[in-house]
């Protein structure tokens, strides 16, 4: 590592750090969130010579962090599938009931992206245009998904009772 | 109050909170990213592994004849020892045959 490279680099990593753990944590990735910081530090040293500028720097930053954590949840998801092997554990997690699992819960069953919008949008404090430039989809998708993705997240919380409003 | 506004307030208070950074983070992806330029396997191990490899190639081509040799040496002595043991056994069969006949 050159001594500039590794200034930018640890600039890049000052400022953006702690968003970038937030945006992971926020996406489902409670339990691997420090390995998951490591993994999206070491994909922006790798491909920082290829970040043309067409987006700010932060924007490319999300990007790969969203995209990784989406992998990563995708990946859990996969694996969740041996959990039925488990036997009694899962089911007496899924049964607990207090208003924070129920959201947890209404979030884990929306699929990735949708999931996406909704926490960057909500949690993160994202506008429409930053989660179409972060997310590469148009302004438009990004309305259509925060549509379908509250629409689904609200009724899961109907269903168990719960309300916002 | 927006139902936006509404939605996340709730999700705020109901989202766990992130827990801080570990104090040598910023350490630990500097080691990871020096791990990860390295070579897996250093070149003077690639060559060693090399030389070994074609070291073992020039002995199997070198012990082959040999081989084939001595497994065409032990057929013939095998066959040899046959062929002996089916005279000895017919001659012995024939002679009693012919005491039989002469009885």
């Amino acid at each position: 590592m050159s001594q500039l490279e590794l200034k930018e680099f640890e600039e890049i990593y000052r400022t953006q750090a702690s968003r970038v753990r937030s945006i992971l944590f926020s996406l489902g990735n409670q339990s691997e969130v420090d390995d998951l910081v490591q993994e999206v530090f070491i994909k922006i040293w790798k491909s920082y010579s290829s970040f043309e500028g067409k987006s700010s720097l932060s924007t490319w930053v999300y990007r790969i962090t969203v995209n990784t954590a989406i992998d990563a949840s995708r990946k859990k998801k996969f694996w969740s599938f041996f959990d039925v092997f488990k036997g009694e554990e899962g089911v007496a997690k899924a049964d607990s009931s207090t208003e924070r699992d129920l959201v947890e819960k209404g979030l884990s069953k929306l699929s990735e992206d949708h999931r996406a919008v909704l926490v960057l949008s909500y949690l993160e404090g994202f506008s429409n245009a930053e989660l179409a430039d972060i997310l590469d989809i148009s302004e438009g998708t990004v309305k259509s998904r925060l549509h379908y993705a509250k629409k689904e997240f609200t009724e899961t919380l109907k269903k168990a009772g719960v309300s916002y409003e | 109050m927006s139902d936006d506004k509404k939605l996340q307030e709730f999700l705020k208070k109901n989202m766990k909170s992130c827990p801080p950074a570990p104090n040598r983070e910023y350490q630990n992806i500097l080691e990871r990213i020096e791990d990860e330029n390295k070579p897996a396997i250093s070149p003077w191990k690639w060559m060693g592994l090399f030389g070994t490899s074609v070291a073992l190639g020039v002995l199997l081509f070198v012990s082959l004849p040999y081989f084939q040799n001595s497994k065409e040496q032990v057929l013939t002595e095998n066959t040899q020892q046959v062929e002996e043991l089916l005279q000895e056994t017919f001659s012995d069969y024939a002679s009693s045959f012919e005491e039989d006949e002469v009885l």
